[in-house]
């Protein structure tokens, strides 16, 4: 233990408490726009990384990564136009607060909640995440295949719309994730003769393409400027106020930092559970979905714990539990960073880089909200349209000088007209990114299995771990398609 | 404006955008390509105005010359050869 807080004071240095802020500046500046979600704002600002070593680039990484997620609880409650989709929940109640004139107290309590919310998963992750780590180690490959397939599984299933075309898109996914250099027999496989394609499909231009242009476009669509902002005063909520706060801010984090660590589970999830669950309790103020606060603290803090512990997965499996992970891992990767079972144990710098970069940057992110509350909510007063040509510019400019190569930004244009036709379709991006991440893992371990086994495929069911992950993908796929089986004949 | 037409004039101005970054750069070099690929992701993006269209590019040709000169690496080509 102290160790690792040596670990993490070290790591506090001049330029990483900078880079830190920057992170967190960023994220909130593009938390707060409504339209471009986590994972846009995560890949539209990887260029501003590559310059830094790996611990800087993970500590800016991830200030970006719940910087964006904070900045969307301020215009929920000011504007009811949350920026990202779990802001949705805070609005409920939030927003009912400002038009009460309580934008100040509820934007406080929020910051509050998030801050707590965010130092306890914090050290969550300190002490759960090594002790996982140390485990997974112990996990044979066909285990880990049959944990990656789980991960796709849970992806499928937990994905907005229809279960076939996740499917779909999640193999679609995973084949672009296969293109390249074969890694057991050298030669190239599915590169169409195209040479830039030897070394695999890039993923800045897939998730610039799917991501960046896709959202923009969709955001240009829905955008629009609110007609008025609610004043938000002295931002120091009453002693009732914490009183009533408290208690779900605590229900909130365990909810959240539980939820999170499942793959599959998005903050929004955690959100509508942790605020869910306050209904099995009485509120000391107002009810819940007249303005209480409880309905601001419980799914702030959830939405915030949420999206830390579901860096668990992530640093102890190598699985990316959601969307916005999947664009952390690939952004991890370009950086020479593979996140896996062995990340902990190879690289403590890195991984107490980013518990302290987790801390500090809450503390930052409270600073900064409070007193700028009102400065982020009048950045919506610029029209979207006038943002859209910087930031095509930037993502242009960033695919581009990731490898120098111009074949990266017509893969970005061809993932863009992708991601416009998906958006066109009502159908969501994200399960491509999750394959394109996973399909790979999962082959790696598949061989490796194959390898050790000779060929023999009876070991999946031999290995206690991967036949449990099997028999929850059978007993979870039997359940849906009956479900499916009972609508369809309800329907009839 | 529909919202269909709207968002077909945005996703065909900015995916315009991005193609003519690809074609302009190895000709124009980086800082003319952006100001071009601003200039007409603006209209995609829904501005009318000449005004409007050259501060896009303006301000598309200075972010470019900012991060060229700040943070890519100097192999990156900013102006038209020969200049």
């Amino acid at each position: 233990m102290t160790a690792w807080l040596g670990e993490v004071a070290t790591l506090l240095t001049v330029q990483n408490l900078v880079l830190c802020f920057t992170g967190a500046l960023v994220g909130t500046v593009t938390g707060v726009l409504p339209g471009i979600g986590p994972a846009a704002t995560l890949a539209l600002l990887l260029p501003l990384t590559y310059t830094l070593d790996p611990a800087g680039a993970l500590i800016m990484l991830a200030a970006i990564y719940y910087g964006a997620q904070y900045g969307s609880s301020t215009t929920a409650i000011l504007l009811n136009l949350p920026g990202e989709t779990s802001g949705i929940v805070t609005a409920l109640d939030g927003h009912r607060l400002a038009l009460a004139g309580r934008a100040g107290p509820a934007i406080a309590i929020a910051a509050l909640a998030s801050l707590f919310a965010g130092l306890a998963t914090a050290l969550f992750i300190a002490f759960a995440a090594g002790p996982i780590a140390e485990l997974s180690l112990l996990v044979s490959p066909a285990g880990l295949a049959g944990l990656i397939a789980l991960g796709l599984f849970a992806a499928a299933v937990i994905a907005p719309g229809k279960p076939l075309a996740a499917i779909s898109l999640i193999l679609f996914g995973a084949c672009l994730g296969l293109v390249g250099t074969d890694s057991g027999g050298g030669m190239p496989r599915f590169t169409l003769g195209i040479t830039e394609l030897r070394d695999g499909i890039g993923f800045m231009p897939l998730v610039m393409g799917l991501f960046g242009i896709a959202e923009l476009i969709r955001a240009l669509e829905t955008s629009s400027r609110p007609e008025r902002i609610a004043p938000i005063r002295w931002p120091w909520p009453t002693r009732g106020d914490l009183k009533a706060s408290w208690a779900p801010t605590l229900r909130g984090t365990a909810i959240g930092a539980l939820l999170g660590v499942i793959p599959g589970v998005t903050t929004v999830m955690s959100a509508l559970a942790a605020r869910g669950a306050e209904r099995a309790f009485p509120t000391s103020d107002t009810r819940l979905g007249q303005g209480a606060m409880a309905g601001v603290a419980a799914p702030e803090a959830a939405n915030n714990a949420s999206a830390q512990s579901a860096l668990v997965p992530l640093l102890t499996l190598g699985i990316p539990g959601n969307p916005v992970i999947a664009v952390l891992a690939g952004a991890l990767m370009i950086h020479g960073i593979a996140p896996g079972p062995s990340f902990i144990s190879a690289n403590p710098d890195l991984f107490g880089a980013l518990i302290a970069s987790l801390i500090v940057g809450n503390i930052i992110l409270v600073v900064l909200n409070l007193p700028l509350a009102g400065v982020w909510a009048s950045l919506l007063r610029i029209p979207f349209r006038k943002l859209v040509p910087m930031i095509i510019v930037f993502a242009a400019i960033g695919v581009h000088s990731v490898q120098n190569s111009l074949f990266d930004v017509w893969l970005m244009l061809g993932f863009g007209v992708f991601g416009w036709i998906l958006v066109r379709l009502r159908l969501e991006p994200t399960p491509i990114v999750l394959g394109f991440i996973l399909g790979p893992a999962f082959e790696e371990y598949l061989r490796r299995t194959l390898l050790l086994s000779r060929g023999e495929m009876s070991v999946f069911l031999t290995d206690p771990v991967s036949l449990a992950c099997l028999m929850i993908i059978s007993v979870g796929a039997v359940v849906l398609l009956l479900r499916n089986l009972r609508g369809t004949a309800a329907g009839l | 404006m529909p919202t269909n037409a709207r968002s077909i004039l945005a996703g065909f101005g900015l995916l315009s955008g991005v193609a003519l970054f690809a074609l302009a750069l190895p000709v124009a070099g980086l800082v003319a390509s952006c100001a071009l690929v601003a200039l007409v992701v603006s209209w995609g993006a829904g501005e009318r105005g000449l005004g409007a269209y050259l501060l896009s590019g303006l301000s598309g040709a200075a972010a470019a010359l900012a991060l060229g000169l700040t943070l890519l690496p100097p192999g990156i080509r900013l102006w038209p050869p020969g200049l």
